[in-house]
């Protein structure tokens, strides 16, 4: 492997003002590197490992940045019906569709100029989660797994991750760090109760039984026969005997828990994560879907708004009202935005199409500075003016934030292959402004 | 020659010394698709890396319950019924193995079995893509596996289909890459030729020096000229997809890639490599296509650069082509590729006998590209006739010599069909099925298979990554939670069913005995040990009634390492 170089904030300036020209034109802008280096890049970023936990909010389909986080001018032509409205923070301003979020806008860092060359809903899926392009030879692990892989417990009872809605697999790192997937947060766990006529008696018979007679063949057969299916029934098991699995339960919680959330499958899935969270998982994906608005961009996001702003924002009252924000990190992200222009969707009704080149994602607690907002872009949204952040930043930040050595090399087959890519021999480093 | 040759493991080594000499099949005079002949050739390919080898202990061949439920899940992805392993083990005829081949590859299933295998290699294992017709373009495949069509025509058909989804489902591979020509090039050399290029993409191929970034771009020229469109009408849930291609006039000028195109009024978005909507209108210049390692074309007026690919990449000449496919289908049946990865060649990854898979690709070249031809060859081998067995404090061979049975995991849709099967329930699957193909086209067209929505229904509740080419069915908790809870799983297993085994079992046999044996068969194909047989019998006079008991015997041995893999 080629020596990891590092390259400063400064350096990934120097290909600032090439993407904001080049990039609707070809989207292949190679990272230019600049030779100086300004003084303090190379002090300590501060925050390190100091995350415990992780939250995921995917928002599924290509989240809106203009209705969002990343609001133009009021009466610029690309808003269309949404206008920029101020937060609890002085200076910084959110889509009007984000009521609640802008009231806790001191917990929130915005990072405004997300750049990728991923307008395919599969593709930008894969990189945004597992931070590489789709690669035919390797199935790279998306946040959730290493992060679980990195900071789980194996003999944990519950999973370590827990996906609300359903995520990346874990990949190369196995079926262990498989996301453990619920589809409806309100609805109880798929089969975690036994059926009629299955007591707790007979179902241990029957794992004994399966023991005995399991015996001959994996004694004949070498352990990579025996290893794909190894302790399936017991991890099952622990699950369903633990009386921890009542996290999964979101009716346990007062009305004024699920108000602060609002009564959404999204939110329900924001108050199950806190739950578990707090019975000991690692790692929770709560996915909101719908936002790949190629159509009606007002009613659209007017109706995804109400379950996301009050999620969101209640979320993190929540954690910060019980103190567990700070040792927790969450994470808003979707696999790109949308195009500056209303009507881009291609159906000519004021959608917006697909948009890698220029969009934004959100972090809160975990040692980051909320308040803050990195990047930024040109007046129509059209391109990253500012601070232009790779794909690999954010995952060396989630790195930095969880204390993951984002450096960390795996083997998937014969091929070295590290947590944070270092493509072309350029190592990413935490993106230092959302820590200081 | 007998196939239930038992074996005492002392004897192994001296086995292993003359194992191809022992057993040699019988050469026979059967013209030019002599399959006993080449498969004698590859045993002796495969023997000749014994001899390097210290204290190399070669398995002997499977029984035949062994051979019977694996060949049967490599050639129709379930096992096989009760009935069937009971004739089969009762047979007496020295070449039944080679009958049961037969047997399979004629049976509907085979066709069913490996157009989903493929289809699931060459667009993922999605039932709704949203780029093509997972409907129409399994189908298509099915029907060539049905007429066993020669494999270099199949792939010809595939690269250079055009025309609309709904009546040419092999539009489905270039639909699958809606505009993405990278993909198009990335997959078709892949998989195809066995050959990385998208590597290449982004830089020069790391491993293999020959392949340069401009290659990459150099071959997937020849989809440039290909479009894609998706018809969607408002309201109407129903989508198909046109694959065309541009008609090209190479102006006379003469200057590369230089055409004046005519694109006609239901046009698509032509395929290109970074995305975007090049200008259609008046002459435009596209790069000109050159083969893998190969020579630049020039474009003929009114001939598809499509067609001209598919013809370099499917000829008898191609370095790539025979060996890329007969590796696939050797480690498809052997558990491991003579190239491993079976879609790396490069000249950083060379095949560990390169003599035998010479062999293999000669063979399928010479038979006309037979595909049943292929898999007659090495299911008539000794090393695919091995047994997986090695008993504990024997070291189990490196897997690349081929000396003992593979333990290879089951797909989802295979660990389906073999619990459907095992259960009785398949019966009701096999009449919806059964409907389906009564109502013909217009059944097709309107009717969901309903097998591939019991995958997806299963699939979704694993949340496997739907767009990896194959999905092995492993030990997730999930899983585990199905098999202990779920209501469906449960209500297959129980004696209740009328589908059930198990109510023919209880009434028709009245010794324990007896019955533990017959789900043994049913479930496993083979008889239980003596061990097995009073763990049992233990379990079953231990339960609290003898319907609970059975119905344990039945859960237990569908949830057993042996069931859930193929050995």
């Amino acid at each position: 492997m080629t020596q990891p170089r590092r390259p400063s904030r400064r350096d990934v300036l120097g290909w600032t003002l090439a993407a904001g020209a080049a990039s609707l034109i070809s989207p292949r802008v190679p990272f230019a590197v600049a030779k100086d280096k300004p003084k303090g890049d190379d002090d300590p970023i501060p925050g390190k490992g100091q995350a415990k936990r992780l939250v995921l909010l995917y928002m599924a389909g290509g989240a809106t940045q203009f209705e969002t986080w990343s609001p133009k001018k009021k009466g610029s032509p690309n808003m269309g019906e949404a206008e920029p409205i101020n937060t609890s923070v002085p200076g910084v301003e959110v889509g009007s569709y984000f009521q609640n979020v802008a009231k806790v806008m001191d917990d929130v860092c915005v990072v405004r100029s997300v750049t990728t060359k991923e307008g395919n809903h599969d593709r930008g899926r894969y990189l945004m989660h597992t931070g590489y392009v789709p690669n035919p030879t390797v199935q790279h692990p998306g946040i959730g797994s290493y992060v679980a892989h990195e900071i789980g417990d194996r003999d944990s009872t519950l999973p370590n991750f827990v996906s609300i809605g359903g995520s990346q697999g874990a990949g190369y790192m196995g079926v262990e760090w498989d996301p453990f997937v619920v589809s409806n947060p309100a609805a109880p766990v798929d089969n975690l109760t036994p059926p009629p006529g299955i007591d707790k008696r007979r179902r241990d018979s029957r794992l004994s039984l399966l023991d005995r007679l399991n015996r001959e063949f994996e004694g004949d057969r070498g352990d990579d026969a025996v290893a794909p299916h190894r302790n399936m029934f017991e991890r099952a098991k622990r699950l369903m005997d633990t009386p921890k699995n009542r996290a999964f339960d979101v009716s346990e919680e007062p009305d004024s828990i699920q108000k602060l959330y609002g009564q959404t499958t999204f939110g329900k899935g924001c108050i199950v994560a806190r739950r578990l969270l707090e019975a000991g998982v690692k790692v929770v994906e709560v996915v909101q879907g719908g936002w790949d608005t190629h159509n009606n961009e007002h009613a659209a996001v007017k109706a995804l708004a109400e379950a996301v702003d009050p999620g969101l924002s209640g979320l993190l009252r929540d954690l910060r009202d019980r103190g567990l924000l700070d040792e927790t990190l969450v994470y808003w992200f979707s696999e790109f935005g949308r195009t500056p222009a209303l009507g881009g969707g291609g159906n000519g009704d004021g959608g917006r199409g697909h948009y890698p080149q220029a969009f934004s994602v959100a972090f809160a607690g975990g040692g980051i500075k909320g308040g803050r907002v990195v990047g930024a872009t040109d007046p129509d949204g059209v391109a990253c003016t500012e601070r232009p952040v790779a794909v690999q930043e954010l995952h060396a930040s989630i790195c930095h934030s969880m204390g993951v050595d984002q450096d960390k090399v795996y083997f998937a087959g014969r091929r070295p292959v590290r947590l944070v890519d270092q493509f072309g021999g350029v190592r990413f480093p935490p993106i230092r402004e959302m820590f200081v | 020659m007998s196939h239930r040759r038992r074996f005492s493991w002392t004897a192994l080594a001296a086995l292993a010394l003359v194992a191809a000499a022992v057993s040699a099949p019988r050469a026979s005079a059967d013209g030019p698709k002599d399959w006993r002949a080449a498969a004698a050739k590859v045993d002796g390919l495969v023997a000749s890396k014994f001899r390097a080898q210290k204290d190399l202990v070669v398995a002997p061949l499977a029984d035949d319950a062994e051979y019977l439920r694996r060949v049967t899940m490599d050639l129709t992805g379930t096992i096989p019924t009760y009935d069937e392993t009971v004739s089969f083990l009762q047979d007496t005829a020295p070449d039944k193995r080679s009958a049961l081949v037969d047997r399979l590859l004629a049976s509907r299933r085979h066709a069913d079995w490996f157009a989903m295998w493929y289809s699931n290699l060459l667009v993922g294992t999605a039932t709704r893509n949203r780029n093509l017709d997972r409907r129409t373009f399994n189908d298509w495949l099915r029907d060539q596996f049905r007429k066993n069509r020669p494999y270099d025509e199949l792939v010809y058909d595939l690269v250079t289909a055009t025309g609309n989804s709904e009546t040419n489902g092999a539009t489905g591979l270039l639909a699958s890459f809606e505009t993405s020509a990278a993909d198009a090039a990335g997959k078709t050399s892949r998989f195809f030729l066995g050959v990385q290029i998208q590597c290449a993409q982004c830089h020069d191929h790391p491993y293999d020096k020959r392949i340069k970034q401009q290659d990459f771009a150099d071959y997937a020229a020849f989809f440039f000229t290909t479009t894609y469109r998706r018809n969607m009408t408002p309201g109407n849930p129903e989508i198909s997809f046109d694959v065309s291609s541009l008609t090209p006039e190479p102006e006379r000028s003469g200057r590369p890639g230089d055409m004046t195109m005519m694109p006609g009024r239901r046009t698509g978005i032509p395929l290109t490599l970074e995305g975007g909507r090049p200008q259609l209108r008046g002459r435009t210049s596209f790069p000109e296509a050159k083969f893998l390692l190969g020579k630049q074309v020039k474009d003929v007026a009114g001939i598809d650069r499509r067609t001209v690919l598919a013809k370099w990449m499917t000829s008898k000449t191609n370095p790539w082509f025979a060996q890329a496919f007969a590796n696939r289908m050797w480690a498809f049946l052997m558990g491991r590729g003579i190239v491993h990865p079976v879609d790396d060649f490069s000249s950083a990854n060379k095949p560990t006998n390169p003599e035998l898979l010479d062999f293999l690709a000669d063979e399928l070249v010479r038979s006309g590209f037979d595909v049943s031809h292929l898999v007659r060859v090495i299911t008539g081998t000794e090393a695919y006739q091995r047994t997986s067995k090695m008993p504990r404090g024997v070291e189990r061979p490196d897997p690349s010599l081929f000396a003992v049975a593979a333990v290879k995991p089951l797909t989802v849709e295979q660990s389906f069909d073999a619990l459907f099967r095992a259960t009785g329930a398949e019966k009701q699957v096999e009449r919806l099925l059964e409907a389906r193909e009564r109502a013909g086209a217009e059944g097709r067209r309107t009717l969901q298979d309903p097998r591939m929505a019991i995958y997806q229904l299963f699939r979704r509740s694993f949340d496997d990554d739907e767009q990896s080419e194959e999905e092995t069915f492993t030990g997730t908790i999930p899983r585990g939670l199905l098999m202990m809870n779920g209501e469906q799983v449960n209500r297959i297993m129980g004696a209740a069913n009328p589908d059930s085994p198990l109510a023919r079992v209880l009434s028709e046999e009245r010794s324990d005995r007896e019955r533990v044996r017959r789900v043994y068969l049913t479930v496993l194909s083979r008889d239980p040990s003596p061990g097995e047989l009073s763990n049992a019998l233990q379990h079953v006079h231990t339960s609290r009634t003898e319907k609970e008991g059975y119905e344990d015997l039945l859960w237990a041995l569908c949830n057993t390492t042996e069931f859930m893999s193929n050995h």
